[in-house]
């Protein structure tokens, strides 16, 4: 079944079949759920499909976030707009980011990345100006979405569905292209690409760009969504963090991945914040999550897709099968 | 001036620790641990809660802190980072990264640290609200006994490093680990003790620092910044690196205090500039070999 | 007509001088084997030509534009394409999307990829081996993997850095039969290698470097029997006088 055909039908029917016993409650748990698989989507573009592994995503995030709350607040323009502008910002800023640092190889890309993130960290703390400060924006006008005003949770949750629905299609249908398999080359071997024709720093630099884009096209939900931000809520390395790890948990470098890993990982937070004994403790959820995060990483480092795939080699009569051109 | 010149000294003395415990980590085993301040914080902690138990002095209590440190960052080790390395070094950073989440919030729970901040306080310590003059600088004493430590045990490691078998295994698993094997090293051991040892160093600077700072689960992460900017400065893998790397950090961070009017938000700014350029212009910093 | 031109080639790294005027020059169509002892300057001129770095001095002519540090993937683009000695797959991806890979260099979309990776995989006998992933293959598939995906990418001139290194001897056969097939089809061959029985199988020409210069050159009989390269190789007692 074609994908754009599978995606409608998953998502119609969750259109459908939520509002029959949601409440805001979950309407807003879910948005969350549908937030951070685009920013999930967003991140493992350059890191589990081109192997650039960035810790400092969350600065795309953010340039969308306020861009779009900005832009609301003094132009009121229509929530499509506000968001592709908001994403295309990030994305040029990544421009200049990626030439200056793609000569950096792992890890020390990595650091760069957490570097630059932490200085706009600082700097949106500090810029009152621009950013106004720790005090953070509200949002002013309410978000319309082609005309329509989106204002409670289960408005926005509907936004979220359509959004991450498109988000995700786009990134499987970018990887079917040509650029897409350079993106896979890339991590695969940088030299042999080069040696088959393909020129490293502009391949990261789209992946990049595409990357960024998506990250602030979902940060500039996310503030609205959230109808304020600030420099804490947006720039921190925890942000930045979470983006990996709801990749790497549901699998990196696959489609599916974000979307599992989102799901688990934000309904687990939620539901583990509700019961009564985390309540006493309110870090304990965390340290289930930081290890839970250790576990996957040493012992399923494909995430729950790899757990899934090698469950299912183990009942059927697994071959030396590839199926990652498959994959997705 | 020359009062910030020695402030930034003592304090520097401390940073210098720190990153010398996260330069061997890398430097050995080319991992770099976003779980190190954690280590710092673990050795204020056992300091502090020895302290406030039986009353032990967090100076002696180093004692018990190093260990302490030694055996989480053994354990971390082999139960966990040695197997992510096999999936490359941003799995051991992303590994890592989660550790720093379990470890903080581990120490955050209430019958640790809990959620608040904590002082170490009391009467009966020798060096407690005990200021040295030394002409006409002022020391804090217990930061001056911590430079003390310090390069008693930077010329500790040094002797460690060249002069025993296992110190010679260390830097041969670091130059070579298939080679190393092959002659009977045990590299997977080596590498545990070798992160191990790093975090006793972090514990160490946790336990002078207790002496003065304010202790809370979160505050690894102000130290983590500071160290990986020290040891890209110095040079992975460069013990003088991390060393002058510290000194230079903790004068520079004074003197800025003392003499940068209202930069004090951007102040931090500062540091991480000069990290990026160091990374990207000169990334073996200042003593390092190549990258 | 001549494919690959190389003037006075020389290389220092600080104070070593690892290649030292080295003049040759290939002609479309042709097998050129270049061997000599192991620190003699072959794969230091091999990446010369392939773009890995610039030379100290002197001029690479491919196709009548010059070569001087030019990036690795700008040379594909112009027609050059290598192979690695120590083999590089793509490793988590199956052999036909590694060819895959190679081919969407040259097509014009995916479509036309697909044809040309089908078209290379029978050519160079991976069929059987089309959906396995490349990072469980044998040294030997590894190898053919290497040489499919440089034909892939439509090269004129083809550099090949020890592809038989590690082979057995009817791997070697069969390599040796492939690179004769390649060249058939108009590739121009430059080959590194240390296997004598393939370099004299295939070459039409031979050049022999020893310490950073060129000590002989010519057809394969001429310069196995030249003194100088017996004495390069085997030793003073070995050249009959």
């Amino acid at each position: 079944m074609k994908p754009v055909i599978y995606v409608m039908i998953v998502t119609g029917i969750i259109a459908v079949i939520v509002p029959l016993f949601a409440d805001l409650y979950l309407y807003s748990i879910l948005t969350t759920v549908l937030i951070w698989i685009m920013l999930g989507q967003a991140w493992n573009l350059l890191g589990g499909f081109t192997g650039q592994i960035s810790f400092g995503h969350a600065m795309f995030l953010a340039i969308g976030a306020y861009s779009s709350m900005i832009i609301t607040n003094s132009l009121n323009l229509d929530m499509i707009l506000t968001l592709l502008v908001g994403g295309l910002f990030a994305g040029l800023f990544s421009f200049p980011l990626g030439l200056l640092i793609f000569r950096l190889k792992g890890p020390y890309f990595a650091l760069a990345t957490l570097a630059f993130a932490e200085i706009l960290h600082i700097v949106a703390r500090n810029w009152k100006g621009l950013t106004n400060g720790g005090e953070g924006m509200m949002l002013s006008n309410n978000a319309t979405f082609l005309g329509i005003e989106i204002f409670s949770n289960d408005e926005y949750f509907f936004v979220a569905l359509l959004l991450a629905a498109i988000v995700s299609l786009s990134c499987y249908y970018l990887m079917k292209t040509k650029a897409g398999y350079s993106f896979i080359a890339i991590r695969e071997n940088q030299d042999a690409a080069e040696a088959m024709g393909i020129n490293s720093t502009r391949t990261k630099s789209t992946a990049l760009f595409f990357s960024a884009f998506l990250a602030g096209v979902a940060g500039g939900f996310y503030g609205l969504y959230n109808k304020f931000i600030d420099p804490e809520m947006t720039l921190t390395v925890h942000m930045s963090a979470e983006m990996i790890f709801v990749t790497v948990l549901g699998g990196i470098g696959t489609i599916l991945g974000p979307v599992i890993g989102s799901t688990i990982l934000i309904t687990l937070q939620e539901y583990l914040k509700e019961v009564p004994m985390f309540q006493s403790f309110s870090s304990l959820y965390l340290v289930i999550y930081g290890l839970f995060i250790m576990i996957i990483i040493v012992y399923l480092p494909g995430g729950i897709i790899d757990g899934i795939k090698k469950i299912r080699q183990y009942f059927s009569k697994g071959g030396d099968e590839s199926d990652y051109s498959k994959s997705g | 001036m020359v009062q910030t010149l020695f402030d930034g000294l003592m304090i520097g003395g401390v940073y210098a620790i720190i990153a010398l415990g996260l330069t061997l980590i890398f430097g050995v085993m080319r991992v770099i641990n976003m779980a190190h301040g954690e280590f710092v914080m673990i050795g204020m902690f056992v300091s502090y809660f020895l302290f406030t138990s039986i009353g032990l002095d967090p100076f002696i209590s180093i004692i018990i802190s190093a260990p302490a440190c030694f055996l989480v960052g053994y354990l971390l080790y082999r139960f966990f980072v040695e197997k992510a390395k096999e999936g490359g070094e941003e799995n051991t950073l992303l590994l890592t990264a989660g550790a720093s989440i379990f470890l903080i919030n581990f120490m955050a729970l209430p019958f640790l640290l809990g959620p608040n901040f904590s002082r170490l306080t009391g009467d009966n310590l020798f060096w407690q609200n005990n200021v040295l003059n030394i002409g006409s600088v002022s020391f804090n004493s217990a930061l001056l006994m911590g430079f003390f430590v310090t390069g008693i045990l930077i010329c500790l490691l040094h002797l460690f490093l060249t002069k025993t078998d296992i110190g010679l295994a260390m830097r041969a698993s670091a130059q070579e680990p298939q080679a190393a094997q092959i002659v009977g090293i045990n590299v997977s051991s080596i590498s545990g003790l070798t992160f191990g040892l790093g975090a006793a160093f972090a514990g160490v600077a946790g336990s002078i620092l207790a002496t003065t700072y304010p202790i809370y689960a979160s505050i690894g992460s102000l130290y983590l910044v500071k160290s990986f900017i020290i040891v890209v400065l110095g040079g992975m893998g460069s013990i003088p690196g991390a060393a002058i790397g510290g000194l230079i950090l903790g004068v520079t961070e004074s003197f800025g205090a003392t003499y940068i009017p209202g930069g004090t938000g951007y102040r931090d700014v500062f540091g991480l500039i000069i990290f990026l350029i160091v990374l990207l212009y000169r990334p073996q910093g200042l003593f390092g070999k190549g990258v | 007509m001549t494919i690959l031109k190389v003037d006075n080639l020389s290389k220092k790294f600080g104070g070593l001088n690892a290649v030292k005027n080295v003049s040759f020059s290939v002609g479309k169509g042709e097998i050129l084997g270049l061997i000599g002892p192991n620190g003699a300057g072959k794969t230091t001129c091999f990446n010369m030509i392939a773009g890995v770095f610039s030379q100290s001095e002197g001029k690479i002519i491919f196709e009548g534009k010059e070569i001087n540090g030019n990036p690795p993937y700008v040379l594909n683009n112009r027609g050059l394409a290598r192979t690695f000695q120590i083999v590089k797959p793509l490793a988590k991806l199956s052999v036909f999307d590694n060819l895959m890979v190679a081919c969407l260099s040259k097509s014009k979309n995916i479509k036309d990829a697909r044809k040309k990776a089908k078209e290379v995989i029978t050519k160079t006998n991976l069929e059987e081996l089309k959906n396995t992933t490349a990072g469980s293959l044998s040294i030997g598939n590894l190898k053919r993997l290497e040489v499919a995906r440089a034909l892939a990418t439509d090269p004129t001139l083809l550099l090949m850095d020890e592809p038989m290194g590690g082979l057995t001897p009817s791997e070697v056969d069969g390599s040796i039969q492939l690179i004769k097939d390649i060249n058939k089809e108009g590739v121009t061959i430059v080959l590194v290698e240390h296997i004598m029985k393939a370099v004299m199988a295939v070459s039409d020409s031979i050049i022999v470097l020893q310490n950073g210069s060129l000590i002989s050159k010519g057809e394969p009989n001429d310069v196995v029997n030249d003194k100088n390269v017996i004495k390069a190789y085997l030793g003073d007692e070995y050249v009959k006088s």
